[in-house]
């Protein structure tokens, strides 16, 4: 004979499921439900823990099952909707919000989430009507966060500073706010203010693993190695898988001279991203840096198959192969180069000289006469004074052979 | 460091309790303070030392127990024992020695509606089928009427055979009522049954500030959303609050003698305060489900399921945010020793000890906590009683010279001071600067290589010319009847080879077999790849859907020689039907496409 529904179990359910024992909180819905003393609360759980399993579909049909039971409830028609949402039905979550809308509770909970499916469907202008709706009816951090998010998606990054001036205000301590806004002057090349902030970040939460990398690689930039070191020292102690941490700790011992030391942390990033061409391509700067022509061919060879447009590549493949002396696949790695780059001085100026190291003078005087013709001078190819230091020697080394 | 001296351990005492549901008292007014833990296997135990003095049934999962001072006939207050447990109270009091129960008091009834009694009078007189009335009950919700438990359950109930009946039809044949809607109906043939709200939370109200008298009256919670203040004899409810969810625990703080203020987190994230004014409009909303909260003076301390601990001013302004390195179990409040803090407790075992926001100690259980506290055990004033995942109870002390308010705070190790952990083995890397460092011969072995690699295209190229030719030889003059398409998955040294069959008429009994030749388009008793399953049957082809066969290859000891896999699908007398092969070679060289 079924039992009136025991919601003594709701409670129980309940400190089960928020203390993430969460298979001992399915048990008891279960138990439960053979002994026909299930509850709508306990359905709604069940929903939860489903999600949190991945079981989306699953969790969808129990939040419908509770919804049609009970359709006023704003609890069970946001977890749809956010069901819904994760299952890739936007527009039908849309429309749940909507009838949250309707039941006039000004959740600020519902306009936000409404807002994040509308992001989802591009409907940029609708998504910042609905932020802006939550944040009247109660402001949140993460109502700041999505609407700067959105602001940056559409590029009115002055409007996204607005907004997250706003939420510093808000929340002035937290980390992961000051990371955000660090990260987006970083973006607009407001290098000295990002770093303050990642720095006041740090203050905050001196583990953050994102802010560290961050103020870490701004460290690095300006040639500060041994503090991005002590940065990154920080972030292995966390992430000791991260590819990116390891690429980059190797680029810092590369410019403490320390290029074997440099080449284990890149092995060691590319077995956790064996895809990553950047970690390949970083590999193989260390060898040339080395001397070791043929392990920079191999690593580069690799780094084109998985970035074939990238044309620093094909440059550095160029010279490579100028050093194995495979002249035909030397000429044909710059030309794929300058396919990719044709206003590279740096590019042409290594095809000159490979040209010139090949034996082929006359069409490295050709080249050379080109790059003059089509820059004016050695000292204004580009800025960098490695490029023009070559071009000097290599205009003196044209005028030498003249006489 | 740890404050805490180890007392008493016992890992198979199946304990299941929450914080909630663990407390002490001074029961015989002897200074020795017992222990009692309410279990959810429907126990009270209570502990004198290490040794359980007496074992109680409880009718009722409980959700808390409590100590207080009882006002008897003659207003002369007594000590007693409250439990929590499904719909009722039960008060026990502790005479001549031995903890007898005393009183039961359960809490206003849920008054249901009119219309929703006119349905279950027409349920019950056979005027409504089962479905027609969950229609009726769930339209009368819409409405905006809240409906009973009874009505609740005769929803949530799954579909039956009986649902279309209505009191008066027979019950089909073979069909049983449980767990049926008509059960329900029939269960109550009077119509609504008087339904009495199940109780979420119970806590004392302190009567004063008297040390000797502390203790007060009862305020409970109730799955309704409900909040009452019991009177002092726990007979009538003397004040009621209600709220627009459903309560998980109440924290007092203040008196009743001067004033109060009751702290009450909610299912809903939602965090009420109630005074003796009313429900407070600040409402604090936590962004994730609560664990517990605790509060010190004007701060909140609230622990969420998203392993995150909060700090609310009591306006409710977020002022701090600290993540924990795994999801928080339990946070108990603690006065001892003149220091009032609490203690956080991870799923990791981790328990950590804060005084105020500043954490001065932590120590690492065996095993995760379930439920935790800070009360007087025995003699001593300040012990910390834990029940933990496995059902153990454990039993520390705090040591009596402890000075919890001089203690430091807890320095956590600066992460930059960690070192990378970078092994010292550049052997290969300098043995391949040796190599290289002759450029002539880093010249030569480029070359070698490369001619190499052309060597092996070629030998490609020409072992899939083979292959063709095999091919065709096979299936001249035969039409193929089976089409067979192959996919290649993984990254090496083994592989997954999906083959697609597909027909053009059913066919039945076939076989696909797989055989790996060597460059030379024959079987070798060296193959380049191991397979294994060579041969797997195909019961049944369907024209319009495709087979997929999985074949689950392994590099062997073909010596990198180019080889072949050959698929071929045959029927029961061995004729061929369809054949397919594939190259083991995957070769993309970019620099001599160029």
């Amino acid at each position: 004979m079924a039992t009136c529904a025991d919601r003594s179990a709701n409670q129980t359910v309940y400190n089960l499921y928020v203390r993430e024992r969460l298979d001992e909180c399915l048990s008891l819905i279960d138990v439960m439900e053979s002994a026909g003393t299930l509850t709508e609360y306990a359905i709604f759980i069940k929903g939860l823990i489903f999600r949190r399993q991945g079981k989306i579909a699953q969790s969808y049909s129990l939040f419908e099952q509770v919804v049609e039971l009970n359709p006023n409830n704003a609890s069970y028609l946001k977890q749809m909707a956010r069901s819904a949402t994760l299952l890739g039905l936007h527009s039908q979550a849309i429309q749940l919000y909507g009838r949250l809308e309707e039941l006039k509770l000004d959740d600020w909970e519902s306009w936000y989430h409404k807002g994040s499916c509308l992001t989802f469907v591009q409907d940029y202008d609708a998504a910042r009507e609905a932020f802006l709706r939550a944040n009247d009816i109660e402001r949140h951090l993460p109502t700041y966060l999505k609407l700067g998010k959105l602001c940056v998606i559409v590029e009115d990054y002055q409007y996204a500073i607005k907004v997250y001036t706003e939420a510093l205000g808000f929340a002035p301590l937290d980390p992961g706010l000051l990371r955000t806004v660090g990260l987006l002057k970083l973006r607009l090349g407001e290098t000295q203010e990002a770093f303050q902030l990642l720095g006041r970040s740090l203050v905050y939460d001196k583990r953050a693993p994102r802010t560290l990398l961050a103020a870490a690689s701004v460290m690095q930039d300006s040639g500060d190695i041994d503090a991005a070191l002590a940065k990154y020292r920080a972030v292995a102690a966390q992430r000791p898988q991260s590819a990116q941490l390891w690429s980059n700790i190797g680029l810092c011992f590369l410019s403490q001279d320390q290029p074997f030391v440099a080449l284990q942390c890149l092995r060691r990033a590319r077995y956790l991203a064996p895809f990553a061409w950047i970690i390949a391509y970083n590999q193989g700067l260390v060898h040339v840096s080395l001397g070791h022509p043929l392990a920079a061919y191999h690593q580069l060879r690799a780094a084109a198959a998985l970035k074939p447009d990238y044309a620093p590549i094909f440059g550095l493949m160029g010279v490579v192969l100028a050093d194995l002396g495979d002249a035909d696949n030397c000429l044909a790695a710059f030309d794929r180069a300058l396919e990719f780059d044709p206003d590279s001085a740096e590019i042409r100026l290594n095809k000159t000289i490979a040209l010139f190291r090949l034996g082929r003078d006359s069409a490295g005087r050709a080249a050379w006469a080109g790059l003059q013709s089509r820059w004016g001078g050695e000292s204004d190819l580009g800025g960098s004074p490695e490029v023009s230091k070559a071009a000097k020697q290599i205009a003196k080394y044209i005028s030498i052979n003249r006489q | 460091m740890t404050p805490f001296l180890d007392a008493f351990y016992d890992p198979i005492e199946n304990l299941d309790a929450i914080s909630s549901c663990i407390e002490s008292a001074d029961l015989y007014g002897d200074g020795d303070h017992r222990l009692l833990i309410a279990s959810r296997n429907r126990t009270l135990r209570v502990y004198r030392g290490a040794k359980v003095v007496a074992e109680h049934e409880i009718l009722g999962t409980p959700s808390g127990v409590v100590s207080f001072r009882l006002e008897g006939v003659d207003k002369s207050r007594s000590l007693a024992i409250a439990i929590a447990a499904g719909t009722a109270i039960f008060v026990y009091k502790p005479v001549k020695g031995v903890l007898k129960p005393h009183s039961k008091f359960c809490l206003p009834p849920f008054q249901p509606t009119e219309q929703e009694q006119d349905i279950w009078r027409r349920l019950v007189g056979g005027g409504l089928t089962m479905l027609e009335g969950c229609q009726e009950l769930v339209d009368l919700r819409n409405s905006g009427s809240s409906i009973s438990p009874q009505g609740e359950s005769m929803l949530t109930a799954p579909q039956h055979a009986t649902d279309t009946t209505t009191m008066f039809d027979a019950v089909p044949d073979g069909q049983t009522l449980d767990n049926s809607r008509r059960g329900i109906v029939t269960a109550h043939p009077d119509g609504i049954a008087r339904s009495v709200p199940v109780i979420t939370a119970i806590t004392v109200l302190p009567a004063t500030i008297n040390e000797h008298e502390p203790l007060g009256q009862i305020i409970v919670a109730t799955e309704g959303g409900d909040v009452y203040l019991l009177g002092p004899s726990c007979r009538e409810t003397d004040i009621h609050y209600k709220l627009k969810s459903v309560p998980i625990r109440l924290h007092v703080t203040g008196t009743r003698a001067v004033a109060f203020r009751v702290t009450v987190p909610c299912r809903d994230r939602a965090i009420y305060s109630i005074t003796e004014q009313g429900i407070s409009a600040n409402v604090i909303r936590a962004e994730a489900d609560i664990v517990d909260v605790v509060r010190i003076r004007n701060k909140i301390f609230v622990a969420t399921a998203d392993s995150t601990l909060s700090v609310y001013s009591a306006r409710g302004r977020r002022e701090a945010q600290y993540k924990t390195a795994a999801p928080i179990v339990a946070i108990e409040h603690f006065d001892a020793a003149s220091v009032e803090g609490f203690l956080l407790c991870l799923a990791s075992g981790e328990v950590r000890m804060f005084r105020g926001a500043e954490p001065i100690a932590t120590m690492q259980l065996a095993n995760p906590v379930k439920g935790i506290r800070m009360v007087p055990f025995a003699r001593e004033s300040h012990c910390l009683v834990s029940v933990t995942d496995t059902g153990a109870l454990d039993i520390k002390i705090l040591h009596r010279s402890a000075d919890l308010g001089s203690m430091g705070s807890i320095v956590e190790s600066d992460p930059q001071d960690v070192p990378l952990g970078i092994i010292d083995d550049t052997t290969a890397l300098r043995s391949a600067y040796t190599r290289e460092k002759d450029l002539e011969a880093a010249s030569k072995m480029y070359f070698g290589f490369q001619t190499d690699l052309l060597q092996l295209k070629l030998a490609a190229l020409s072992t899939r010319v083979k292959a063709r030719k095999q091919t065709e030889d096979t299936m001249a003059g035969v039409k193929p009847q089976v089409g067979l398409r192959t996919t290649i998955e993984g990254f090496g040294p083994s592989f997954l080879v999906r083959v697609h069959v597909s027909a053009r008429k059913p066919l039945r009994g076939l076989s696909l077999c797989t055989v790996c030749h060597g460059p030379d388009g024959m079987a070798t008793a060296r193959p380049p790849l191991a397979i294994k399953d060579p041969l797997l049957p195909i019961s049944v082809l369907l024209p319009g859907i495709d087979t997929v066969l999985e074949v689950r290859v392994a590099v062997g000891s073909g010596d990198g020689v180019v080889g072949m896999l050959v698929f071929t699908v045959s029927d029961r007398a061995g004729k061929v039907l369809g054949r397919s092969e594939l190259l083991t070679p995957e070769i993309d060289e970019f620099v001599a496409q160029m």
